[in-house]
């Protein structure tokens, strides 16, 4: 019977019917046939699916990531990223890489980054003799370090589907996201080196101050998100809430980057997005409970455990899995689709739920620069005015340095596990 | 025709604009009352999660006004438009299947808990669930406009061969 529910799901998936439809029909069917439940089950756990008051984070985060990205915030962030690591070889690839960790921890996605960075930095850096390929995947893949360190929206998903809290996954995030975004830096300084990129100009000692100076609002953001939830001051979704007034207040009353006139449409957007994942997370409950009610990840992982007895090669077959499922989908789809079923697997096998958190959004994120689909990849391309083939060059460099970030992070479950331990005690 | 109007006018966008400022209000009031003025949450907290709720559920059914429903779309350009175009009718009748059942479904439900009152607001919980039939109301409506389209598609190539 299970087998079926999978089919049928696969096919109406390659038949390009939406994911959130496609979960929620082939539920339909397994209920009509199973003639186990009735099918009033069905908007029952939709219902029951979105029902939760952590889960209001996501529209909120969605709104301040909006605000945030329209002028006024984001150009003085690079500005003092500019202050911080621009004089070196090859600076605006460091200040791209910087800005991107500065910015994750105030929005929690990776496309609003790439486009109100990149919209920025793609055509300083070309102007400043950086090669498009280069430049291209310097902000894509820099842009996924905004999911890694929190707040981060795939993250508030990843709690809710596997019913951890969501404040502990967002600080296993933090240091895998600064050492994400180490490596990334050590990448570009080796191909700077190699390319002769060059240096930008050093600051006078006044200029810094005046520049830092004039950042401190914005980077206040990171200290009330940041600080609320990582010292249990305030619950996730409040910090999100936080976050929107803070960044209303700046976006429209200090810096006057938003009119007024503006807000009704970035609402909508907010309310198109949050309704598309939602709809996703609705329909994912009444697949993933079928799922579990079928003890279908207990039948895997016993499979697994008699066929691979290895836990590391475990983690490299889930890797492989997160990796193919990033690649050919959406992060949200692909985290909606193959996290109830592997997570419960990890755990069966014995894998911390936080650590496998951590592990699957850094795979995730690589999706998020990997063709076939990968939306920051398709945003810094179209600013770069560059197709995706003649960018891959570029990339490959970073492709290797991801690769050695999400190996520490899958086999040091440490870096993401020592924080929240060291902060819950 | 004025009811085709009012259904395919903004009436959706603004009770879903409504709701989400609502929210947005009621959560910063959440957070003051906690910390300045030291009141439970619950109320707050129980009412927050109804209306994210419904501007879930509205929010999605405008997705489908615009057919933006996330899907896998790497194949779409390798196959010819006769296929794609049987592809998307095919796609539409499967929302639409889904659509009517969890509406009526969702009526059913409404009609089974209409003595079941939330635990802090007392509000009726058929009032929160009532978001349900609206959604797959209009989402079953647009589907069939698609449905609508996709033949017209088709009935234009006949007529140009």
């Amino acid at each position: 019977m299970i087998t079926i529910l999978l089919i049928i799901f696969g096919v109406f998936i390659v038949a390009t019917v939406p994911v959130a439809y496609a979960l929620g029909l082939s539920s339909m069917v397994w209920v009509v046939f199973s003639e186990r439940v009735p099918l009033i089950m069905i908007p029952q756990r939709m219902f029951a699916g979105i029902d939760s008051f952590p889960l209001l984070a996501i529209p909120f985060f969605i709104f301040a990531g909006q605000l945030m990205a329209t002028g006024g915030i984001s150009t003085r962030l690079i500005n003092v990223a500019q202050v911080l690591v621009g004089r070196f070889k090859g600076g605006l690839a460091y200040v791209n890489i910087v800005v991107s960790m500065l910015f994750a921890g105030i929005t929690g996605s990776a496309t609003a980054d790439t486009s109100s960075i990149g919209s920025v930095l793609i055509p300083a850096m070309k102007e400043k003799g950086f090669d498009s390929d280069f430049t291209v995947a310097v902000t894509a893949t820099s842009a996924t370090i905004g999911i890694i360190i929190p707040p981060s929206i795939p993250m508030v998903i990843y709690g809710i589907l596997m019913n951890q809290s969501i404040g502990t996954l967002f600080i296993a995030g933090a240091i895998p996201g600064l050492m994400v975004g180490i490596i990334l830096m050590l990448t570009s300084g080796f191909i700077s080196g190699k390319r002769d990129y060059p240096a930008g100009d050093a600051y006078s000692i006044l200029e810094t101050v005046r520049i830092i100076a004039d950042g401190m609002l914005p980077l206040f953001t990171i200290v009330i998100v940041l600080g609320g939830i990582i010292f249990g001051i305030v619950t996730p979704t409040e910090a999100a809430v936080m976050a929107v007034v803070y960044s209303f207040i700046l976006s429209v009353f200090v810096y006057r980057s938003v009119k007024i006139t503006d807000l009704p449409r970035l609402m909508m957007d907010t309310i198109l997005i949050n309704g598309m994942v939602m709809l996703m997370v609705g329909t994912a409950t009444i697949f993933s409970w079928i799922i579990t009610s079928q003890e279908l990840p207990k039948e895997i992982g016993n499979f697994l455990l008699d066929t691979i007895s290895n836990k590391y090669m475990m983690l490299m077959l889930f890797n492989l899995v997160l990796l193919f499922a990033g690649a050919v989908l959406d992060l949200t789809p692909a985290m909606i689709i193959f996290i109830p079923v592997l997570a419960p697997i990890a755990q069966y096998v014995g894998i911390d739920l936080i650590h496998f958190g951590v592990i699957s959004v850094v795979n995730l994120g690589i999706g998020l620069f990997t063709p076939p689909v990968g939306a920051c990849l398709f945003v810094s391309c179209s600013i770069a005015d560059i197709s995706m083939r003649d960018s891959i060059r570029g990339f490959i460099p970073f492709y290797i340095g991801m690769f050695i970030s999400l190996m520490l992070v899958t086999y040091l479950p440490a870096l993401s596990l020592w924080l929240p331990s060291l902060l819950i005690n | 025709m004025n009811i085709r109007k009012a259904l395919f006018s903004g009436v959706l966008e603004w009770v879903s604009l409504l709701a989400y400022a609502a929210l947005i209000v009621l959560t910063v009031i959440q957070v003051l009352s906690r910390y300045v003025l030291k009141m439970p949450v619950t109320f707050t907290e129980e009412m927050g999660r109804f209306l994210f709720i419904w501007v879930s559920f509205l929010g999605a059914a405008l997705v489908m006004k615009n057919d933006s429903h996330m899907r896998l779309d790497i194949l779409k350009d390798k196959l010819s438009t006769r296929v794609t175009t049987a592809l998307e009718l095919f796609v539409y009748t499967a929302i639409l299947i889904f659509s009517v059942v969890v509406f009526s479904e969702s009526f059913r439900l409404i009609k089974a808990t209409t003595r079941q009152i939330a635990p802090v607001s007392r509000l009726p919980m058929a009032v929160v669930y009532l978001v349900l039939p609206i959604s797959t109301f209009f989402m079953s409506l647009y589907s069939v406009r698609y449905m609508y389209l996709a033949i017209k598609n088709i009935a234009r190539d006949r007529n140009d061969k």
